[in-house]
């Protein structure tokens, strides 16, 4: 072919994608508001992302998969761990996170934006580990045995996080072998339910558990000897 | 020889910016891999964050440097004549460096006063809304500056200089992309890639494809109509599968299903230019006129055709599958193509346009020490090779335990992955002194008085 003609396919071939891509473009953004709740964007919503850009959470963070890859992704954070969790961690993070010092008011809207991301139809991303089964947050997964229920609440409120997968303990959390010998059933039930009450200024963030999550933790907890 | 245009001499001091840049670059690149393996090194003043959106924009701040020193050499080469002014292309390279410097001193001010004013928070463009405006003057003084040279040509304007200014007019206006809040976060990361993968797999490729059209052709002295008709068929294949391949950033991030699908079947072409890409620079090599004397810009070339391949092609392909990608999205196996790819598609070409263009401006080509030139390009290579595979091991290590067992992240990171940032770490300490071999090289060759008139001669043969 002469070069006049490959020039012609370059730039007739550019034209011709390009236009197709903006095509997508606009269906793309017409569904948009639908997958992302588009409703339930609301001014604190807003607020939340601004404050979520203003401390630069994306250059340790990922969400949608997109960021940095030193911390974990927060996508559907707001679902795993819940907001009580979010908001006892944003005040006073805990393991290699270092304090941004967030207002009361940043810490109210990053919530509502990570609550609002976690609800994004994301083509089920990220998937399900190979083996679970989701549990709906706030009621103990189904099992006859309370020490069963506690295991997995261990690994999905996000315990192995800092104490390790079996609670062995972590360079930023204690082993939890024996920790029911060491504090009575009724301190471990206080701390659970809020560490901070117990002892003020404890790194572990209050996991907002509920009674009976609770009694099936420590029903976990008296087994690992 | 002496450059045959005067006004190419401002080539020089972009390209020593950007080495400068680059050194920065790695340099801050050392603290962040040491605090993956330390997390409480310099956290109270500069943690991760900053230093990451240090590594980032330091990174895209000299390889537009880069990009804009080689036209500027390219310009009155392709147009045979003086360029329009070069007092302007030295305000435009003081207005941009100030401007990055600033940039990077907001970034870290903005870890004590979190403010929009100082980071805007996204990642590659934290740059904040007024820094944006003075980069896009930068950006405008340098297309006033080649577009008026261009059009006061007197003859036809070649294919090279044609896609390499679609490239560079590209390049600035997907930028614009980048400078607009978008309150909905699925919205704000769709457009946020018409700036981030329409530069490196659209129009950064045109740039790079015609500066490595440009440089074939002076070092292999391979016929005119012969590479600029393969240009037209590479960049034309990179457009035709880059644009709708963007489609395999939408998978997940809250963007219709059919982009699985889309993305998936464009984004698995694009290797196709790239490893033809490797094809041609091999017939180049079978055919060429004559040998260049200038062996370290050779090596720098070769290596980049190759490396681009396996850094963009092979680890870009290997993760763009959906089925694939649904696992490794958000871990690992991302910067080990990011690096790579990096690497071999930009920055390998833009030392190469430095060893090219710096020493036959600096009359310098005869005096090279070809084999400390040579030496850095394996050091760095090495270095950044050594990182890429300990950053895709730990990827797979992280996809298997996290994604697939279900471990949690931050068990993870610290008890399974940190064996393999201690091996990122030390192979980044040899791409570190792979670049101060280079910016040693180039400082040796690129400073000093200007030569007086020596007669050319052929490069000793000791030097090979």
């Amino acid at each position: 072919m002469s070069k006049a003609a490959l020039r012609t396919l370059f730039i007739g071939g550019a034209l011709i994608f390009s236009i197709a891509f903006l095509a997508l473009t606009m269906d793309t953004l017409g569904q948009v508001p639908t997958r992302t709740n588009a409703q339930n964007l609301t001014e604190q919503v807003v607020a939340g992302k601004l404050a979520w850009q203003r401390h630069d959470c994306i250059d340790c963070h990922t969400i949608l998969g997109n960021g940095a890859y030193y911390a974990p992704d927060l996508t559907k954070v707001a679902r795993t761990r819940g907001t009580t969790f979010l908001r006892s961690w944003l005040k006073k993070p805990g393991g290699q996170m270092p304090n941004p010092h967030l207002s009361d008011q940043e810490v109210e809207d990053l919530v509502a934006f990570l609550s609002w991301v976690a609800e994004i139809d994301t083509n089920n991303w990220p998937p399900a580990p190979l083996g679970a089964t989701p549990i709906a947050p706030g009621t103990p997964p189904p099992g006859q045995d309370l020490a069963a229920q506690g295991v997995t609440l261990f690994q999905s409120k996000g315990c192995t996080a800092c104490h390790g997968r079996q609670g062995e303990g972590t360079a930023i959390a204690p082993s939890l072998e024996g920790v029911s010998t060491k504090y009575d059933t009724d301190y471990l039930r206080r701390w659970l339910k809020d560490p901070a009450a117990v002892k003020p200024g404890a790194t572990m963030p209050n996991l907002g558990l509920s009674e009976a999550e609770v009694e099936a933790l420590i029903a976990h907890l008296q087994r690992l000897k | 020889m002496q450059p045959t245009y005067r006004t190419q001499k401002v080539a020089y001091w972009y390209f020593a910016v950007a080495a400068l840049l680059f050194l920065l670059q790695v340099l801050d690149g050392l603290i962040i891999a040491a605090q993956y393996v330390w997390p409480e090194l310099f956290v109270s003043f500069f943690p991760f964050n900053v230093g990451r959106t240090f590594h980032l924009n330091l990174l895209v701040l000299w390889l537009v440097l880069g990009f804009m020193g080689a036209t500027y050499y390219v310009v009155p080469e392709e147009t045979e004549q003086e360029l329009f002014s070069p007092a302007l292309a030295y305000v435009q390279l003081v207005l941009l460096t100030l401007t990055g410097v600033a940039a990077l001193v907001g970034f870290v001010a903005a870890n004590f006063h979190p403010s929009l004013w100082l980071t805007e928070g996204r990642e590659y463009i934290e740059a904040p809304r007024w820094v944006d405006w003075l980069i896009v003057l930068g950006v405008g003084i340098f297309a006033v500056n080649n577009g008026l040279t261009i059009l006061r040509r007197q003859r036809p304007i070649t294919a090279t200089l044609g896609i390499l200014s679609l490239g560079l007019v590209g390049l600035a206006v997907m930028y614009l992309f980048g400078m607009k809040f978008l309150s909905n976060v699925t919205v704000d990361q769709f457009f946020w890639w018409w700036v981030i993968h329409l530069w490196v797999e659209g129009t950064w490729e045109l740039i790079a494809g015609a500066l490595m059209a440009f440089l074939m052709m002076k070092l292999t002295g391979v016929d005119r109509e012969v590479v600029e008709k393969w240009l037209y068929v590479e960049v034309g294949l990179v457009l035709f599968t880059g644009i709708v391949g963007t489609g395999h950033h939408y998978y997940w991030i809250g963007t219709p299903r059919y982009w699985l699908f889309i993305g998936g079947l464009f984004s698995a072409l694009e290797p196709i230019p790239i490893g033809l890409m490797v094809f041609d620079a091999w017939r180049m090599t079978r055919h060429a006129a004559r040998p260049h004397p200038n062996r370290v810009a050779w090596t720098w070339a070769v290596g980049s055709v190759i490396t681009h391949f396996l850094g963009a092609g092979v680890w870009g392909f290997v993760h763009t599958l959906p089925q694939v990608n649904r696992w490794t999205h958000g871990t690992q196996i991302t910067p080990a193509h990011g690096h790579f790819a990096f690497y071999g598609a930009y920055a390998t070409l833009v030392i190469a346009l430095a060893y090219f263009i710096v020493p036959q401006l600096k009359n310098a080509v005869a005096k090279m020490n070809a084999a400390r030139g040579i030496v850095a390009f394996w050091t760095t290579t090495g270095g950044v090779a050594g990182m890429v595979i300990a950053l895709t091991v730990a990827g797979i290590v992280q996809v298997y335990l996290q994604r697939m067992a279900g471990l949690d992240f931050m068990v993870v990171k610290t008890q399974y992955l940190r064996f393999w940032f201690v091996w990122r770490l030390i192979f980044g300490g040899l791409a570190v002194l792979g670049v101060l071999l280079y910016t040693w090289d180039f400082l040796s060759f690129g400073l000093g008085p200007e030569p007086r008139q020596v007669v050319p001669r052929p490069a000793p043969a000791s030097s090979e």
